[in-house]
């Protein structure tokens, strides 16, 4: 994997804690409910963004050995 | 002229350090340059930019920590290496949204918005230094 795909998951990573952060933050000023939402978003994005890197990190993997589980005619 | 090779065993130090004082440069220029977008444009009151510093002193020390342990691991594996630093860097975000905020008074919107930003920024330049 090159050193830009590495830098685009990073991106996708923090960028979708950044989100969920800045919802959550958003959703507290709302509701007057601080810190709740914050953490929410924290967890929510981080738990979301990590589940998504691990997939595509292991996409060309599943990939291969569903190819080589597969009967060849 | 016969030109003296250094040895493997201490190539492998001098290169680290190298990678290390280069990701540091980078990654102090890039968070420095961060904290005073959001602490002239986003955050001016005197406790969210005090936030956004004390934030900005913590992303700088887990940066340096992490990309010492990924580039270790990644000598043998690029994307473990990789991983590793990110996940330490999201533990450090959780302790930080649910200790460390608290503990030292700080407004929590602006002082962990701040912390992922620099997160964000210095994940774009960390694997250029750790091939």
């Amino acid at each position: 994997m090159s050193p830009w795909a590495l830098a685009g998951l990073g991106t996708q990573f923090f960028g979708a804690i950044l989100l969920f952060v800045w919802i959550g933050g958003w959703l507290d000023r709302r509701f007057d409910s601080t810190p709740l939402f914050l953490l929410g978003g924290v967890l929510l994005g981080g738990g979301g963004s990590f589940y998504l890197s691990y997939r595509r990190l292991t996409a060309p993997k599943r990939s291969d050995s569903r190819d080589n589980d597969s009967p060849t005619s | 002229m016969t030109q003296h090779a250094m040895p493997p065993a201490a190539a492998v130090p001098m290169r680290m350090g190298r990678a290390l004082l280069g990701f540091t440069a980078a990654q102090g220029t890039i968070i420095v340059v961060a904290m005073l977008v959001m602490q002239r444009v986003i955050w001016t009151d005197a406790a969210a930019a005090s936030a956004v510093r004390a934030s900005a002193w913590l992303a700088f020390a887990v940066q340096s920590f992490t990309f010492v342990v990924a580039r270790l691991v990644a000598r043998e594996q690029v994307i473990a290496g990789w991983g590793l630093g990110v996940l330490l860097r999201f533990a450090s975000l959780l302790f930080w949204a649910f200790l460390g905020i608290k503990a030292l008074g700080l407004v929590s919107g602006p002082a962990l918005i701040s912390l992922v930003v620099f997160y964000f920024v210095s994940t774009l330049v960390e694997p250029l230094f750790l091939n």
